[in-house]
């Protein structure tokens, strides 16, 4: 019985129709003896897979069943198809030009998103463990009914839960600060301001995949004051000198010892990480760390073999209550995400590094398909059009007795060889415009000498057979079925190719290519609207400075800073503040508000601290009241609010505003207190965060000892050219620190990053769907045109204008693109308004840009049929005559 | 028919064919080859090369009477003919006298 189940008798008959009858039976009975031996020896399974290896051995020449005449015939077929592919090919140079161009640029686009797709999911895919890690985020559902999805969580809760939790293996939590932090070298002058400093617990090696090269796993960031280093950042700081033992110094305070040294961080990493210090040291001087609600660090934990989140997840609400009292339960709401989830999941507040989304995955292949199927369309459309000057061809070989099925293979052959000439044109052009992939996405994709090029083999391959299919079996079936008895009529046929599928197909391609070009034009329009909307504040020429660190500033420093910058020429205005009005984090208070009816509760608002320099160097409108004062000492108890306050206080006017008593809890040297004073301006609201998000409520007042930021306005375009004195003060003042200067301009640019890169990206897709779309028009266009030749000179002797005959060649055309567009603009209107609801300050959606579309998209098709129907409309009618 | 050189692993199967003299089959000359010489050849080469070495008519082929086992398959049995056993004569003659002509100082020089 088991020799019936094997070898497969698929197998067999392949072998059988392959190899030479004469040596089959000695063949198969050597692979059953093989097969035979294998199985006592290996088992069943390995015996199994060596025999097909070795059956595929034998699928060589040597074996075939060379002599007999049947298979000489098929060779023969075989030769003769090549050699009529290539004819062809090369008898109709425009259109097999096109549809190799065609095909090359629909399959490059393909393919490098391709890549680009695959990039994105390896993201977070390296850790070992990777399937068992699940973060713990959090949503908050706050007093006022909002609901805050942030990433964050509490620190203590990841101990606990441990406790708790016997499926909790191990946890560790992560830290970074908001602002990037000065790290010094201690007795040189090295320092530097590190975005990607993370404090994190000594289980960070043993959850996370992150090799050590120097230290021990296990024990580097077990005791406080302990740094591990990334390979390049210990270069950075000691050179080739062994780092550890080694002592860098945090801010200038705080000196903490390399214990080890790791690999650099993996860039598909959703965690970028230059240091990793010990999550034990913050106890010293983070106060709030013993806080069970304070949200500021990211918990990972790795769950045992037999864990279950959901379970775990169910377990949360009666934890919150053991710990804390149950009514927070209201407010939290832990939710936990799979670790190889959090990178392509929708982006929650405070995440360590910005995302990808799945949403503009799926956006981006939609785009790859359409333009692939455009492509195709162009193949199909060419080769029925030029079929049918072929019926002669096909219908001697019907009569000669060749069967459908023969010129079937025939013609599927010859698309098969275009399109292995454009898959071999793709490998070439995209390894040559990778570069540029990854100038527009922002990633460093490579191809050479990693897994990545198996990958890209087998897709082009993938995509070569799937191309071959969709555009080669229409085209094929269409021509291998058409009569002889289409030669007597042909004229007929022909002149008014009531073929609907190429009309159908055109109207398709235009409507995809007008729904591009309006997606093109809806992008840019709200990319230019999101960064040239008035922002409320004036950040032209205004310069930034970093002052962040301990006690490397003092306010002294910082003051005296201040006046220096201030006394230059070229510098207008200066002031501290504890934000940057640009890309900064937002940070938030609970205010108490006296005197104002139906305001009981504190609120929770948007804080900043600022000088009394603040709102004139920016540039910032009063609505009510009056700015701060430095003249009036008693404007240091203050407050500032903006008109979003106001409104959400329930104020009618901004002018009620004035006068109402604000107090809160803060910090300050001695520990907390509480801060209380007069409201006394109301300023225009203004964008603190970008344009992705709304205008929130906020309450300034002057705080020096929160001061992290310098900011100073030039006078005229001076302030760049003023930097090495800058500098120079600033190395008077400061030796210790780092100096660290942006224009307000470019991170104001930078918080749109991503929207510009999107843009560039559909930009770039449309230009290529509208080429290759072009492309197949031109080549239409030009059958159309040559079909009609005699009838224009015919009509051109009979006394027709040039006009008439570019009207009567391209009428047909312009009046399929015209019913693309009442497909293609209503679709784009409707996708385009979904896209526009995922921000806060949009766009309208505009006829008048739906307009500008149409116009292009007319535009360009009558540009590409005309060129030829004026060509012809041109030529002397004798010559179209003539020939008969 | 094809020149009549013979390669150096078609060298080798003839050899094992004459060595195997009546049980020279597929599975058989694979195995002598990989006992003797430590070479691992798949199956499929082996059968190649012998029919190289028929096309040069150095080996004859039958099929033997079926067996049991291989799925009551015959074996397909080769023997070296004539040509065969003049092809390996000539490449050893060729060899020793190669061998003969080395100077003996071409050994020392080691």
């Amino acid at each position: 019985m088991m020799k019936k189940d094997f070898p497969p008798r698929w197998l067999e008959s392949i072998l059988r129709r392959v190899c030479d009858p004469k040596r089959l039976e000695g063949i198969l009975g050597d692979l059953e003896e093989i097969y035979e031996q294998k199985q006592i020896e290996k088992g069943s399974f390995r015996a199994k897979v060596n025999y097909l290896i070795n059956a595929f051995g034998f699928l060589r020449p040597f074996a075939w069943k060379k002599k007999s005449a049947k298979n000489n015939r098929v060779m023969f077929m075989f030769k003769n198809h090549l050699k009529l592919a290539v004819r062809n090919f090369l008898g109709h140079k425009i259109s097999s030009t096109i549809n190799v161009l065609g095909f090359t640029i629909g399959m490059v686009s393909c393919l490098l998103i391709g890549l680009y797709l695959l990039d994105e999911y390896q993201v977070d895919q390296f850790h070992e463990k990777g399937d068992r890690i699940y973060r713990m985020a959090m949503d908050v559902h706050q007093r006022n009914g909002e609901l805050m999805q942030t990433a964050f969580s509490p620190a203590p809760w990841a101990p606990a839960m441990k406790e708790d939790f016997p499926e909790v293996e191990a946890y560790t939590r992560l830290m970074r600060y908001r602002l990037e932090i000065p790290i010094l070298v201690e007795g040189t002058t090295k320092s530097f301001y590190e975005r990607n400093f993370i404090w994190a617990d000594s289980s960070i090696f043993s959850i996370f995949s992150f090799p050590l090269m120097e230290g021990d796993p296990k024990t580097a960031l077990a005791a406080p004051n302990s740094v591990v280093l990334s390979e390049s950042t210990a270069k950075k700081y000691f050179g080739t000198a062994d780092p550890i033992g080694k002592t860098i110094s945090y801010e200038g305070t705080r000196n903490l010892t390399v214990t080890g040294v790791m690999q650099d961080l993996p860039r598909n990493s959703h965690i970028q990480a230059d240091f990793f210090a010990s999550f034990s040291t913050l106890k010293q001087f983070w106060t709030i760390i013993e806080d069970w609600e304070i949200l500021y660090y990211y918990s990972y934990f790795l769950l045992d073999e037999n864990g279950n989140i959901e379970e775990l997840s169910k377990k949360m609400p009666d934890f919150i209550s053991r710990h804390m009292i149950a009514e927070v339960n209201n407010f939290f709401k832990p939710q936990f995400q799979a670790l190889n989830d959090i990178y392509l999941s929708e982006d929650r507040e405070n995440e360590l590094e910005a995302g990808g989304s799945r949403r503009r995955l799926f956006l981006f292949i939609g785009i790859a398909v359409l333009i692939l199927l455009i492509a195709c369309v162009n193949y199909i459309n060419m080769t029925t059009a030029n079929g049918i000057k072929r019926v002669k061809e096909v219908s001697i070989r019907k009569v000669l007795g060749s069967g459908k099925k023969n010129l079937v293979f025939q013609f599927l052959g010859e698309s098969l060889f275009q399109i292995v000439l454009s898959v071999g044109l793709t490998i070439l052009v995209s390894l040559l415009l990778l570069p540029l992939l990854n100038e527009l996405s922002g990633k460093n994709i490579s191809l050479i000498g990693n897994q990545n090029f198996s990958y890209f083999l087998f897709f082009i391959i993938g995509l070569g057979i799937l191309i071959g299919i969709i555009a080669g079996l229409y085209p094929a079936l269409f021509m291998a079925g058409m009569q002889p008895t289409q030669i007597i009529n042909k004229n007929k046929n022909t002149r008014t190719s009531k073929f609907p599928l190429r009309k159908v197909l055109v109207v398709f391609q235009f409507a995809v290519c007008s729904a591009l070009i309006a997606g093109a034009l809806l992008m840019s329009a709200q990319f230019k609207f999101i960064t040239q909307k008035d922002t409320g504040f004036n950040r032209d020429q205004v310069a930034l400075f970093k002052l962040n660190g301990g006690s490397i500033f003092s306010l002294e420093n910082m003051e005296l800073l201040k006046a220096q910058m201030e006394a230059e020429a070229e510098v207008k205005l200066a002031t501290l503040s504890s934000h940057s009005p640009i890309g900064d984090q937002p940070y938030y208070g609970r205010y108490q508000f006296e005197g104002i009816p139906n305001v009981t509760e504190a609120l929770s608002m948007g804080r900043l601290h600022i000088d009394a320099d603040f709102i004139s160097t920016f540039d910032i409108d009063m609505v009510a009241g009056r700015a701060f004062d430095k003249a009036m000492t008693t404007d240091t108890s203050a407050f500032v609010i903006n008109e979003t306050a106001v409104r959400r206080l329930g104020l009618s006017t901004p002018k009620e505003a004035i006068g109402k008593l604000i107090s809160y809890s803060t910090q300050g040297e001695n520990g907390n207190y509480i801060r209380r004073g007069p409201i006394i301006g109301v300023t225009e609201d203004f964008h603190f965060r970008s344009l992705h998000f709304q205008i929130e409520p906020m309450v300034m007042d002057i705080q020096p000892a929160r001061f992290h930021f310098l900011s100073v306005k030039g006078n005229g375009p001076g302030l760049i050219q003023n930097l090495p004195r800058m500098q120079e003060k600033w190395n008077a003042i400061l030796p210790d620190a780092p100096f660290d200067m942006k224009l307000m301009d470019d991170l104001f640019y930078q918080q749109y990053d991503k929207e510009r890169r999107a843009r560039s990206l559909f930009g770039m897709f449309t230009i290529i769907g509208l080429l290759i779309a072009c492309l197949g028009l031109f080549g239409l266009s030009i059958f159309i045109t040559a079909q009609r030749t005699k009838e224009v000179g015919i009509r051109k002797v009979l006394g027709a204008s040039v006009s008439q005959v570019i009207l009567l060649l391209s009428r047909d055309m312009l009046l399929l693109i015209g019913f693309s567009l009442l497909i293609g603009l209503p679709l784009a209107a409707y996708l385009g308004e979904k896209w526009l609801t995922q921000f806060t300050y949009r766009i309208p959606l505009n006829i008048g840009l739906f307009i500008w579309a149409a116009f292009l998209a007319i535009g360009i098709a009558i540009f590409t049929v005309s060129v030829n129907a004026i060509k012809a409309a041109l030529a002397n009618p004798v010559n179209a005559i003539r020939d008969q | 028919m094809k020149g009549t050189h013979l390669g150096e692993f078609e060298e080798l199967v003839l050899l094992t064919v004459a060595v195997l003299f009546d049980n020279a089959y597929g599975v058989a000359i694979q195995k002598e080859i990989k006992e003797r010489s430590g070479r691992k050849v798949s199956i499929s080469t082996v059968h190649s090369t012998l029919h190289r070495l028929q096309q040069k008519g150095f080996v004859d082929s039958r099929y033997d009477g079926a067996t049991p086992k291989r799925g009551g398959r015959r074996k397909l049995l080769f023997t070296m003919t004539m040509a065969g056993e003049k092809a390996l004569n000539s490449n050893r003659n060729l060899r020793n006298d190669l061998w003969k002509d080395i100077p003996d100082i071409a050994f020392k020089l080691k």
